[in-house]
């Protein structure tokens, strides 16, 4: 039998960590199959448009989930009261 | 002076840099315990654990292996993101603090530390220590490979291959026995700077080769391989079932969890700082990567029958300045080096203190642990050593094995840092792990033959497919661990990742 979401890790408990998770899922899903829907050899600011697909994803998930991490992270601090 | 003494020169420097920064006061501690050689009690900062995990997660694939792998396969590289980001935002982030968490709460010092406290000692752990253990020389051996090639490639062989390898195996030897992890986290740190460096400029002069433009270099690839800029690559590598398993299933979800992962993690001063190294490492992974592109595809114009690992090797010494050619090698050492060090302190933890002070010699001083650690740490590389210089053509096998292997153990891991309510006995994780690895060493070795086209997915994907349902079912029928144990653990990871802020 499930427990009550307080007691399963897995499912997030705040706002922020839901963004997270959806934000994490969303570029993944982009990079996992969204790198086929640009698979031409055209060029993009001089790179294949693959590459930059990838990249370019990799770098918006790095900041989305750090931006989104730290607001976790300032929610942690006042739950401790620092 | 010809022309590869500069390079010697320049690698000798590098050589006096590591050993001076590997064995230097800082690595130095006045206590003589174990927690204390193999991780670090007090913990590292941020600084030095995210330039420690960045440099030691870089395996001999960033330099030369990532140029090698443009070389052959074009853009299917681009499926790495998937790992370099995956593996910190997702594994880091989320499983690596909760090691980090019970590690520092319960003062483990290895994987199977870990895995015991929950699931019960006794033979369980020699099990996982084995199992464990069984996959690390293959890895190890393939670290040093790739660098030894670029030794001896950028010297014009005036330094052999085997004497590559014994350079790097010495210099390992002397400051893993000297300082343990700390020697292993300082060298690393300025590992991942040079290999950073050394990557970058070894892009910038490639697009000098072609003529300092990026479209350039693009026109020239489509014009003599144009298969090199899409998928699935000249060689068909990057089919839909391998884009979507490998990156993930063969990589991302097992690099974090190899035995040195649970040392970095173990050795963070909180778990704030593992999760903050979780969300910035991957700007490192990644943007170490992202001149790969440029390296590879300039190899390819210039040399396109070269093996694509000796490509680059290859193209540097044919072009490239000596002392310029001596930076990248020295990164290539760099490379190598801060994952051999951090894999042979890992292995010398397991087998000293799950194998030999379980079932050897108990309740010695940790004096006596630490001697018998650091001839274990000699025998280690003395052996990668050895069977690197076979250079036998299994070792890229091997090491899809070994992903293989530390794949299985994700749901144990799982089991015991992440309560979810889910029943998971002793019997079930080994249960799941032996199945898992069956079926993925299955498909790995006869998938031609087992699986038809567009099912050809990763072994270590097909290994999880069984795994879970096994480890799930027999869990069910099984005793469960004991709940004392199991009430503490959740206790100690409902006090770090549950508490809510007050509404």
């Amino acid at each position: 039998m499930a427990e009550p979401a307080r007691q399963n890790h897995l499912i997030p408990q705040t706002t922020w960590q839901k963004l997270y998770l959806g934000w994490f899922l969303f570029c993944f899903l982009m990079v996992w199959f969204g790198t086929w829907a640009v698979n031409e050899p055209v060029a993009v600011l001089g790179m294949p448009m693959v590459y930059v697909w990838c990249s370019g994803w990799g770098l918006a998930w790095l900041f989305g989930c750090l931006y989104l991490g730290l607001k976790i992270e300032t929610e942690r601090e006042a739950a401790r009261g620092e | 002076m010809e022309s590869w003494h500069y390079t010697i020169i320049i690698v000798i420097l590098y050589a006096l840099l590591i050993l001076w920064v590997g064995t230097g006061r800082w690595t130095k501690v006045g206590r003589v315990a174990m927690d204390d050689y193999f991780k670090v009690a007090p913990g590292f900062g941020f600084i030095v654990l995210y330039l420690g995990i960045a440099g030691g997660f870089h395996t001999a694939f960033a330099i030369p292996g990532s140029m090698g792998f443009y070389h052959a396969h074009g853009v299917a590289f681009a499926a790495n993101v998937l790992w370099t980001v995956f593996t910190p935002l997702g594994v880091i982030y989320f499983i690596g603090s909760r090691i980090t968490c019970l590690g520092r709460k319960f003062n483990y010092i290895t994987p199977a530390d870990l895995l015991v406290d929950y699931f019960g000692d006794g033979k369980f752990r020699a099990f996982i220590a084995v199992y464990i253990l069984s996959c690390c020389i293959p890895l190890m051996t393939a670290n040093v490979t790739g660098p030894a090639v670029l030794l001896s490639e950028g010297t014009q062989g005036n330094i052999p291959y085997v004497g590559a390898l014994l350079i790097m195996g010495v210099m390992v030897m002397i400051y893993v026995t000297s300082s343990g992890i700390r020697g292993v986290t300082w060298t690393t740190v300025a590992q991942a700077v040079w290999m950073f460096v050394a990557v970058w400029a070894a892009a910038i002069w490639c697009l000098n080769l072609i003529d300092g433009n990026l479209m350039t270099l693009f026109n020239r690839i489509l014009e003599t391989e144009p298969s090199m800029l899409t998928l699935p690559g000249p060689n068909g590598l990057a089919t839909p079932e391998w884009w979507v398993t490998f990156p993930v299933f063969g990589l991302a979800l097992y690099w974090a969890i190899l035995p040195r992962g649970f040392m970095f993690f173990y050795s963070a001063r909180d778990v704030q700082t593992t999760r903050r190294i979780g969300l910035t490492v991957g700007f490192y992974l990644m943007t170490l990567y992202l001149p790969a592109m440029v390296i590879g595809f300039t190899a390819f114009y210039f040399l396109p029958e070269a093996d694509s690992d000796g490509s680059f090797p290859l193209m540097l010494a044919t072009y490239a300045p000596a002392w310029f050619a001596g930076l990248i090698v020295a990164g290539g050492l760099a490379a190598g080096m801060s994952s051999l060090d951090a894999d042979t302190n890992a292995n010398s933890a397991m087998l000293t203190k799950d194998v030999y002070a379980t079932f050897v010699r108990k309740d010695a001083p940790d004096r006596h642990y630490i001697t018998i650690g650091r001839l274990i740490v000699v025998g280690l590389v003395a052996i990668t050593v050895a069977a690197a210089a076979y250079r036998w053509g299994l070792v890229v096998l091997m090491i899809g094995v070994t992903a293989s292997m530390i794949t299985q153990l994700l749901p144990a891991v799982l089991a015991v840092t992440v309560p979810m309510g889910i029943r998971f006995t002793k019997a079930g994780v080994t249960a799941g792990i032996l199945a898992g690895l069956a079926v993925s060493l299955l498909s790995r070795f006869f998938a031609a033959d087992l699986l038809p086209d567009g099912w050809r997915f990763d072994p270590s994907f097909w290994g999880l497919v069984v795994n879970i349902p096994v480890t799930l079912i027999v869990s069910q029928f099984t005793t469960p661990p004991d709940p004392e144990r199991v009430a503490r653990i959740r206790a100690a990871l409902d006090e770090e990742f549950r508490r809510t802020p007050a509404t």
